[in-house]
């Protein structure tokens, strides 16, 4: 294992555990707060990451904030790589009628993009953190249907699941015995870096109003709170939208870490 | 404000509601910019002083205003079609064309008063049901046509006659609103009108400022559907030219009243209040309406003018008395007890408001600042709330806009409201939607999205149309679904009611009785700020939504 990807499972880990202890590590309540303390700057005492327009303390925003941004991040990747999984792994499998029809449904839906698609299934549902997650494990479906179809149609028709066949293996040990363990790879790579992506939709749908609702700490809703003071305390702006941004480039690259560790661009099928 | 509108008017076939809504969404106003209040209960005179209602004076004229608006997009220049809601109406509508009585909005010290302007005079017969009006001899519309008792029947007929040749759907439209009652004009002379009403009419005058009288010659010229890229009519300002960005009007040199001082007016829709700032300080535009309130300081420390003024507009939280715990009259005070509005005024929105203790807004005959009922006393909320029989707490819902014209910064007011709500035993779960699904509901008669009580804006006064709308039991829109009827009875009375005193006292007692059973958590009333780059000279700020941009000019 390479010292790039065991850093970036130990700064995965830390975040992972920042939201988890949240209520331990955050020194005030999240949605404690006073108008006369607002917008205080980082630093000030009591409140080393300042304030916001509530003034509510921002670090332990964040910290809480974590758990619904994480949440949104991460459930809906490991909805959409279930359901994903089983279409675009299943469906190659099955008759051709099977196929065409499973993945032209899912064509539907990857005609429209992502978020686009994510903001309209939210709308439908009004606001809220189960909405979010719903609206983007439907969302981000379609691109891993794609990825997992693509690779089962690299050894669809390999020798070994003839061979697999022939030696009177059922159709459900074919797909799960033989094919899934070598789409697993690319799956958890791309996958990782979807986290990334859901990271940024659900702190898009929460700016637009779609997300958790107030006074709930989260990403994407700390930020378009804050937006508006984007020239009066530019740093307090910044804070939330950094926190989007690093976490969501952190993902990234653990996808890019393990990509090179399991190797999946080179493995060649036969 | 403006898509909200449109998308309700395209939703609904009955033109009356979506248009009320658009009015009611457009007059809201809030941009605001402006100064501090002073803390216990101020006056009006108080914080007149306090906050600048009047740009730099001297003498000069010419120069370019450039307005930068808060509509997503630019309205339409045909009389009241708008899209902007008022917003349309203020800034294009108001300067293109001129109305048969208009606001005086020139003197920044008073309640405006309404006044002539194409009629002279106006008298009525004792049944209240027929208006005759003298008109203005000396005016003509900037296709030079002139204007005559001929013209006024002819925008009538476009307005109200489905037979006449130029009625237009989407005219009627946003004008039906005000013109509900009106049920034709008549010529009697070659400058004198005739028009009747459907039942005895109050407010016959306060709707015809809202009906723009536009150029006969000008509409049969170019056709209905051709009229908003032509526009015509004899206000201060003439129509130049229209794109996607901007609007832009120029001086009618020949105006009636006396032309205007600007040689041209300018108005792009900014939404977004940081793109509006933005703008201002590189000097794209040099007119803002509404900057963020925490804004406000950096900008006047950067020299630049915050003008701000009453004007009718209140910042409420309607309650649904048909759910527990809001048919409870002590329930719904002891929510208007349980919050600061000080803190609200103060801290959020830098003075660009004030706390609202009453129904009726500062800016308008109701306001009485002897009748500010609710001053923050979380220890009457909580025995009141006691008393009713919440003494272990209540949980309630609150739809929120997450914007929208007239709705301020409706998140974190509503935040700060629900802490203090919080504080005294109510339990407030927000839910938020953009405006548009709000006003959706409203407009059916609905609390929004599920919750018990809806927050948002309203201009009460400033339209008798809109004030029945907002408040009596049987109005189509969302009001609170109130048990009582004495409100209903006492608006129905002013609305039938004359004189003009008669029918202010009426209204302020409905104002009063609203106050009192607590239809509303009101909580602010806002300001209208904007703010000015040190070029623009000569703006006086009335105490309305709508203003007189003929005295302004623009130096270097």
């Amino acid at each position: 294992m390479s010292v790039r990807l065991k850093l970036l499972l130990a700064l995965t880990a830390a975040l992972l555990l920042a939201a988890l202890l949240a209520p331990l590590l955050a020194p005030h309540a999240p949605d404690a707060g006073a108008t006369a303390q607002r917008l205080l700057p980082p630093g000030s005492a009591g409140h080393p990451l300042g304030t916001d327009g509530q003034g509510r303390d921002l670090l332990s925003r964040l910290l809480w904030g974590a758990r619904p941004s994480l949440l949104a991040g991460i459930v809906p990747v490991a909805a959409a790589a279930l359901l994903g999984t089983a279409i675009g792994l299943l469906a190659p499998l099955s008759r051709r009628w099977v196929e065409t029809a499973a993945l032209r449904s899912v064509d539907v839906l990857y005609a429209f993009p992502g978020v686009l698609l994510a903001i309209a299934i939210a709308a439908a549902l009004g606001a809220g953190l189960w909405t979010t997650v719903v609206a983007l494990s439907i969302a981000l479906t379609p691109p891993v249907v794609r990825v997992v179809q693509t690779e089962v149609l690299r050894f669809r028709d390999a020798d070994f699941l003839a061979v697999a066949r022939a030696s009177g293996a059922s159709w459900w040990a074919v797909a799960l015995r033989q094919a899934l363990p070598l789409v697993l790879p690319a799956l958890v790579v791309y996958c990782t870096t979807l986290v990334g992506i859901a990271i940024v939709y659900a702190a898009g749908l929460s700016f637009l109003g779609l997300g958790v609702s107030p006074p709930t700490a989260e990403w994407g809703s700390m930020l378009d709170e804050l937006r508006g003071n984007a020239y009066t305390d530019p740093v307090l702006a910044l804070l939330p939208a950094t926190t989007i941004l690093l976490v969501s480039i952190l993902f990234n690259a653990l996808g890019d870490a393990l990509r090179d560790q399991l190797d999946v661009k080179e493995r060649s099928v036969r | 404000m403006t898509d909200p509108l449109l998308r309700l008017r395209r939703l609904s076939a009955a033109l009356v509601l979506p248009l009320a809504a658009t009015a009611l969404v457009a007059c809201g106003g809030s941009d605001s910019a402006a100064t501090a209040s002073d803390a216990g209960g101020s006056t009006t005179a108080a914080t007149a002083a306090a906050t600048p209602t009047r740009s730099s004076g001297g003498d000069g004229s010419g120069g370019t205003l450039v307005i930068g608006s808060t509509g997503a997009t630019l309205p339409n220049p045909d009389t009241l079609i708008g899209g902007n809601g008022w917003e349309g109406t203020r800034f294009v509508a108001n300067q293109i064309y001129d109305q048969l009585v208009r606001w005086d909005l020139t003197d920044d010290a008073a309640v405006p008063r309404i006044v002539p302007s194409l009629a002279t005079s106006w008298r009525t017969d004792s049944a209240g049901t027929t208006w005759t009006l003298e008109l203005r001899r000396d005016v003509r519309f900037h296709d030079g046509t002139p204007f005559d008792a001929d013209a006024v029947v002819f925008n009538f007929d476009r307005y109200l006659d489905d037979r006449s040749e130029f009625f237009s759907e989407a005219t009627i439209g946003d004008v039906g609103l005000y013109a509900g009652l009106f049920a034709g004009a008549r010529k009697v002379g070659p400058y004198s009108v005739e028009i009747t009403t459907r039942g005895r009419d109050g407010h016959f005058l306060n709707d015809l400022t809202y009906i723009p009288i536009a150029s006969p010659a000008g509409v049969r010229k170019s056709g209905n559907a051709g009229f908003a890229r032509a526009p015509v009519g004899s206000g201060p300002f003439r129509f130049a030219s229209q794109s996607s960005q901007q609007l832009e009007l120029v001086r009618n040199a020949g105006y009636w009243a006396g032309a205007p001082k600007l040689d041209k007016l300018i108005l792009k829709p900014l939404p977004d209040a940081s793109a509006r700032i933005a703008a201002l300080r590189s000097g794209e535009v040099n007119w803002i309406e509404y900057p963020n309130p925490d804004d406000v300081p950096g900008l006047r420390d950067a020299g630049f003018q915050i003008v701000s003024n009453n004007y009718d507009h209140v910042w409420q939280i309607t309650f649904d008395q048909s759910q527990r715990p809001w048919d409870d009259v002590r329930v719904r005070q002891a929510a208007n007890y349980a919050v600061d509005r000080e803190a609200i005024a103060n801290d959020l929105l830098h003075g660009t408001a004030d706390p609202a203790e009453q129904v009726a807004p500062r800016g308008t005959f109701a306001y009485d600042p002897a009748g500010d009922r609710y001053a923050y006393d979380p220890e009457k909320a909580r025995a009141l709330l006691a008393e009713a029989g919440y003494g272990d707490g209540v949980k309630v819902t609150i739809a929120v806009p997450t914007g929208g014209s007239g709705n301020l910064i409706p998140i974190p007011i509503a935040e700060k409201i629900q802490q203090d709500l919080r504080a005294v035993g109510i339990d407030a779960e927000l839910k938020t939607a953009d405006f548009d699904t709000l006003m959706k509901f409203m407009a059916e008669g609905r609390v929004a999205l599920g919750a018990s009580a809806q927050a948002g804006s309203t201009p009460l006064f400033a339209s008798d149309a809109i004030f029945a709308l907002s408040v009596k039991s049987d109005s189509p829109w969302f009001v609170g679904n109130p048990t009582g009827r004495s409100v209903d009875a006492l608006v129905d009375r002013a609305a039938a009611t004359v004189d003009d005193g008669a029918r202010e006292q009426t209204y302020a007692e409905a104002a009063r009785a609203l106050t009192e059973e607590a239809r509303f958590l009101t909580v602010v009333n806002d300001r209208n700020s904007r703010a000015l780059a040190p070029t623009v000279h000569g703006f006086v700020q009335p105490q309305s939504w709508f203003l007189d941009l003929t005295q302004v000019w623009v130096g270097q």
